[in-house]
């Protein structure tokens, strides 16, 4: 509801039609919810800076909100995105991830390799809806006060946004599964891991790189290894047709058509027989993440 | 007998001298007065600037030092005789009875329970009450019951005797005598701290006669969770906690007339930490500091002032004249501001910053070693040495308070320095120690894992639910043992777990209590003990991520510890044993920075290593060498670099000269360096550790800053170049604090002192000086007596506010500024404005931290280990910092520092190997596709490719970040505990496998 909406809102449920009321109660008790739910946050901390800083907030008696539960890391580069988009799946409302402030890593670039990891990771969560509830910070062995307003700040956040949908909603954890399949894919690990190098130093052929290009050419990466990996995902459920996945897959039967004989070329889809004049699809040499 | 050294001493500086030594392969006698080691700082509560709590730091090291195979103590005992020279002397120590045998002796206690005789506490100051038999306090080390003869009956009266009948470990012996120890030690470390002066001296600040005028380390006591009222602020009288509480600085210190004529150092900060902490305890106190200059001259300890004046603490300048009883059961202390305006601040209670004076047994000590008092009643240095660090004895040194009053870090340097010291005459005593066999735990046996729950006295206890902590812990799969410690680290909690491990077959270990950062590798140690690989451990932080950083919500907090638990024991579950690894150190140094600290870094290191030293200019001496007159030794700084140059040829050193640093890379016992020689030329060598020792620069004011650019100003550096000749008749005006003391910056800490000495000689050598400043920070032992004699020579002193600079006109030629005690603003006609600048991080430092992984501080220096307890130690081992590169200085402490730094370097060095990284990445040649993206991303250049094109990892350069394992396309690569399982399990049991 915006904010001019609400400006309409009859003064008391009497002036409310009888049949709208069911649905402000509804909302109503949405409200009441946000303003009791206490998030569920994990940070992944690495272990020199941010760790140290989190120590030192406790050192220095700085109070902050206890929703966040730490893991600890050695670097901010050992965080796979994978591990957080897991963290997700598990049910968690918000991932926090810290590492050094750039130029400080103690493992000298980990921290900004990480920091290509995180925002290929945020485009990857953007389809899902669910890059909100992951937040990347630099935090030093120095900052106890920094890492608390972090942490408050993030809460806050994520109180704002309210449960996770995970645990109700099987569309999301469908798109959650499909992204964490998507990071787990080989040539997107690769582009990921290789960006910065290419940045600094050019490409293999000595071209160098602009970053807007590379930027688009990732995105439509990203969104066409995101409609494959969803499409592996639905036809793991069951054998599918194409309006079958258009169901569950923000893209028209066109494109998704397309990626399905991308993938049976690739064989990673097979054709698993016929509804009408329909094929049915299912995934082939895959596996269940 | 091997040769070793004796530190006499078992403080913090004592400690600190004997672990270094001990480190570096050299036998070590610590003789503790006491019958525990410890010193004052295990009874402080907290410690500026980072309220680190005092015990939780210190008592590892206790524990460290009673445990290392290469430190004998001696508690309970004193030194009787000192003969022979340096390098042989036989030192004859008395150990004490303690009259209770301590290898029969398992501390529990079961003695005191019965001991009729209440005697006040020594720990607690007297607030609290101890047996005839007793331990000190719970961490003590060693952990072993005594006897005071001075009390106990049986001894005193030949009555009583019922600790005897209640010991089951037959422990108790009335008839113990002395035990002579003759001992041959090469030198001596003297440590043996301080004592906080006899108040009575001033009768009028009501100290003994009113019962609610404590002193600063009573005050310590109340605010400790295990002292006396557990952490509560009662005031004696009565037992309520008072609501306004004074805080005296100076008690007695800066006091020619009747108390300490020397600043005591530590007063402005602690007390301002105890004020802080009170209210932190007690929100409703008012805290009024009555004070004089506010010498907050360390790293950060500006910006703590700050918070605490942020935070509502008042402060009133001026000296305490008396405290006053109100009538109505309450104080009153009369103060007089610079202006003569008295003030009389009302107070509950009033706490004095006692004067710190050597402590008792001083002077015999002295005799001794023959050494002598200075004018302070401490043990007097040797004339030529600023540092404080050499008497007269060459084979004896001083280490912390003995040699003046110092702050925690000030008095670890020194430790580590006189260490430094102490091994130059120890060379050829060195012992060879071999690496520490890896108990082996077989991988395949099912995982029993043991949780222990430490209270943390009642850091953690008082705030999360211990006891439902570890009842969640005990029904978790896996967990075949939980318990609860009052304090997990202690020694005798140490020993219990060792036990408790190998009696139920425990092979994984979880502790709940603080940070794996500062605790894992003691906890380690008892795995050792206990026959565990100490990779079989995870620590669940609930100390510093629960109880204090959720202090008013207990459920939470303790909701959080059981999920913090969970998580850990999900963990330890999947825990791999790592076995052990070393790598050769070899005997080669690299010092970066020929200025004072890299030369005494590198002339320390000398007679133990091949040692370079490289340095950008064409000279050795850096800044020092600039000053014409150095504080406090009067020397000429020219003259002062060329005799340590001299010094450092003679040791041996290989100096470069012209010679600049290009690249770092590599880690400890491996580094690789790039140089570019005068010639224009580039040169590679590789060498076992490096300190740097790059200094600082002066800040240069900007165009207009206090008038700078007119003719007639000049920075205090500048004006070295006119004093060495000085003119006379002229009229200067130094400004303190310029580019110090702001927003970005804390205090520079050596420009108080250097200025008392410029002013000095302008003012002898007959100019008129005036000196605008905002805080005169003469900390130094010499720096009250110089302040003295600058003010005798006719140095006027005129204080400004921040808020009011003083304005520079007419190209220097005249200064405006506000008079607080006619109040009015002056413009006086002058023939020199001397800007006092503070010092920056130099140029390349920025570079220079990428390569050895050093982050840097607020201000852009180096960043210490831990800035109470590893001042010139950084996160990566092998890198040292010595010197104004760290913080700013003076150069008598760049010195002691830069040789604490090379003491620091002789562990490694000395053994010749460290311990390397277990933690290391795996590849799986089966599913590795040679794609040569972790060749390319792995910072060490750990990994390359076999014959098969396939990546491989090796483990000697691999630091363990993971990246790789983080990166790899087919996911081939998996890092030793970090595993993605090892994390997924983790992740689950905070989430998916949590409370709800």
């Amino acid at each position: 509801m915006t904010a001019e909406e609400r400006i309409e809102e009859p003064e008391t449920m009497d002036e409310v039609p009888e049949e709208e009321k069911e649905e402000v109660e509804v909302e109503a008790k949405a409200e009441t919810e946000t303003e009791t739910f206490e998030p569920s946050i994990v940070g992944i901390l690495c272990n020199w800076c941010s760790y140290a800083g989190a120590d030192l907030a406790g050192i220095s008696r700085i109070q902050y909100p206890p929703n966040i539960r730490v893991v600890r890391v050695m670097c901010s580069g050992r965080v796979d995105p994978q591990l957080v988009i897991y963290t997700l799946l598990e049910g968690a409302d918000g991932v926090l991830a810290l590492g050094c402030h750039p130029g400080d890593c103690h493992y000298q670039s980990g921290n900004l390799e990480a920091q290509e990891k995180f925002e290929a990771l945020l485009k990857v969560l953007r389809h899902t809806g669910m890059d909100e509830r992951f937040q990347y910070e630099w935090v030093s062995a120095s900052e106890g006060a920094r890492f608390a307003e972090v942490v408050r700040g993030f809460t806050d956040h994520i109180r704002s946004l309210g449960p996770s949908p995970v645990p109700e909603d099987d569309i999301a954890r469908f798109r959650l599964r499909a992204a964490l399949r998507e990071v787990s894919d080989f040539r997107l690990r690769w582009l990921i891991g290789r960006q910065r190098n290419i940045q600094e130093n050019g490409d293999a052929y000595g071209q160098e790189s602009d970053r807007e290009k590379w930027d688009l050419v990732m995105d439509k990466v990203l969104r066409d290894q995101f409609i494959r990996a969803q499409i592996i995902e639905r036809t793991l459920e069951g054998p599918a047709s194409v309006e079958d996945m258009a169901e569950v897959i923000d893209a028209d039967t066109v494109e998704i058509f397309r990626h399905v004989q991308r993938l049976r070329i690739t064989g990673r889809v097979a054709i698993a027989g016929h509804r009408g004049h329909s094929p049915l699809y299912r995934a082939t040499g895959v596996e269940a993440e | 007998m091997t040769s070793g050294v004796l530190v006499l001493g078992g403080g913090v500086a004592g400690i600190q001298a004997a672990l270094d030594l001990a480190d570096a392969g050299i036998q070590v006698y610590l003789v503790e007065r006491s019958p525990s080691i410890g010193g004052n700082m295990i009874r402080l509560d907290k410690t500026f600037p980072t309220n680190d709590c005092s015990s939780c730091i210190l008592s590892p090291r206790l524990v460290e030092a009673g445990r290392h195979p290469r430190i004998k103590l001696l508690t309970n005992s004193d030194l009787v005789s000192l003969e022979g020279d340096p390098g042989a002397f036989t030192a004859l120590v008395r150990e004490r009875p303690r009259y209770i045998d301590m290898n029969a002796c398992v501390a529990c206690g079961d003695c005191t329970i019965k001991c009729p005789v209440k005697v006040p506490s020594e720990f607690d100051e007297g607030l609290s009450k101890r047996k005839a038999v007793y331990i000190p306090f719970p961490q003590a080390v060693p952990l072993k019951y005594v006897i005071d003869p001075t009390v106990c009956l049986k001894i005193t009266k030949d009555k009583c005797g019922l600790c005897e009948k209640a010991c089951q470990a037959n422990a108790v012996n009335y008839d113990l005598q002395p035990v002579d120890h003759k001992l041959d030690v090469g030198a001596v470390v003297v440590a043996t701290g301080y004592k906080q002066i006899d108040t009575s001296l001033r009768p009028e600040y009501g100290h003994g006669r009113f019962k609610n005028v404590i002193t600063g380390m009573e005050m310590e006591r109340l605010l400790n969770a295990s002292g006396p009222t557990g952490g509560k602020v009662h005031r004696p009288s009565d037992g309520t906690v008072p609501k306004r509480v004074a805080f005296i600085h100076c008690a007695l210190s800066r006091d020619e007339r009747r108390g300490a004529a020397h600043c005591s150092r530590v007063c402005c900060m602690y007390l301002v930490k105890e004020a802080m902490v009170a209210k932190e305890h007690h929100n409703e106190i008012e805290a009024t500091m009555i004070h004089m200059d506010l010498r907050a001259y360390g790293k950060n300890y500006d910006s703590y002032l700050d918070r605490a004046k942020d935070g509502g603490i008042a402060f009133i300048r001026g000296r305490a004249a008396e405290v006053l009883e109100d009538g109505e059961g309450g104080l009153v202390v009369i103060s007089e501001d610079e202006d003569g305006v008295p003030h009389r601040t009302p107070a509950d209670m009033v706490v004095l910053g006692v004067a710190l004076e050597a402590p008792d047994g001083a002077a015999e000590l002295s005799e001794i070693l023959g050494l002598g008092l200075d004018e302070r009643g401490f043990i007097a240095t040797a004339p030529e040495d600023p540092s404080g660090l050499r008497t007269v004895n060459p084979g004896v040194f001083l280490a912390g308070c003995i040699q003046g009053p110092k702050d925690v870090p000030d008095s670890v340097t020194m430790g580590s320095a006189a260490a430094a010291a102490a091994a130059t005459m120890m060379v050829a005593s060195r012992v060879v120690i071999e690496p520490d066999e890896v108990p082996v735990t077989d991988p395949n046996e099912e995982p029993k894992v043991g949780v222990f729950v430490c209270h943390c006295g009642s850091n953690i206890a008082g705030v999360v639910d211990c006891p439902s902590v570890a009842e969640t812990a005990r029904n978790l799969p896996g967990v075949t043992h939980a318990e609860e410690n009052i304090y997990t680290c202690s020694q005798d909690s140490q020993v219990a777990i060792a036990e408790t491990i190998k009696r139920e077959g425990i092979n994984r270990v979880v502790i709940a209590a603080c940070s794996p950062s500062t605790h894992e590798p003691l906890f380690q140690e008892t795995l050792r003990d206990a026959g565990l690989d100490p990779a079989l451990i995870d620590m669940a932080n609930i100390r510093n991520q629960c109880s204090w950083a959720h202090a008013e919500e207990h459920e939470a907090a303790t909701e959080k510890s059981k999920d913090l638990v969970r998580a850990s024991v999900a963990r330890a579950l999947l825990l791999e044993p790592l076995g052990g690894g070393t790598e050769e150190v070899p005997a080669k140094a690299l010092v970066v920075g020929g200025g004072i600290a890299g030369m005494v870094a590198a002339m320390n290191l000398a007679p133990h290593v091949d040692v370079v030293l490289i340095e950008r200019a064409e000279q050795l001496g850096g800044t020092v060498r600039k000053l014409s007159t150095t504080f406090p030794s009067g020397m000429n700084g020219a003259t002062q670099m060329d005799m340590i140059a001299g010094m450092v040829e003679k040791a041996g050193v290989k100096v470069l000269l012209g010679t600049e640093i290009l690249n770092i890379d590599g880690y400890v016992g491996n580094f690789k360096y790039t140089l570019r020689l005068p010639d224009g030329s580039e040169t590679e060598d590789t060498t076992g550790i490096i300190i740097l020792a790059i200094g600082s620069q002066p800040y240069e004011p900007v165009e207009g800053e206090f008038g700078r650019g007119g003719a007639n100003v000049v920075t205090n550096l500048e004006l070295e170049e006119d004093l060495v000749d000085p003119p006379k008749g002229r009229s200067y005006a130094f400004i303190q604090c310029v580019g110090s003391r702001n927003e970005e910056r804390g205090c520079s800490r050596y420009c108080c002192q250097a200025t008392l000495q410029q002013a000095r000689e302008l003012a002898e050598a007959g100019n008129e000086v005036t000196v605008l400043y905002r805080d005169i920070r003469a900390y130094s032992a010499l720096g009250e007596a110089a302040y003295r004699a600058a003010r005798q020579a006719g140095v006027v002193y005129v204080k400004y506010e921040p808020e009011h600079e003083p304005e520079v006109l007419e190209d220097g030629k005249k200064v405006r500024f506000r008079e607080t005690i006619v109040g009015k603003t002056i413009e006086k006609s002058v023939d020199q404005v001397v800007l006092v600048v503070g010092l920056r991080p130099p140029e390349g430092l920025q570079e220079l931290r990428g390569q050895v992984r050093v982050p840097g501080d607020q201000e852009g220096f180096f960043l210490e280990r831990h800035p109470k307890l590893g001042p010139v130690e950084t996160n990566t081992e092998g890198i040292y910092l010595a010197g104004t590169c760290q913080a700013p200085m003076a150069a008598s402490e760049a010195s002691l520092g830069a040789a604490a730094a090379a003491m620091k370097a002789l562990g490694p060095l000395g053994r010749g190997w460290v311990a390397t990284e277990t933690k290391v990445s795996e590849i799986n040649p089966d599913t590795c596709i040679g794609c040569n993206l972790c060749v390319t991303l792995c910072p060490y250049h750990a990994i390359d490719k076999d014959a098969n094109n396939k990546a491989q990892s090796n483990p000697a350069l691999c630091e363990g970040c993971g990246l790789c394992a983080a990166s790899c396309p087919t996911q081939s690569i998996s890092v030793r505990h970090f595993r993605d399982g090892q994390l997924r399990a983790q992740l689950h049991a905070l989430v998916g496998g949590g409370s709800e």
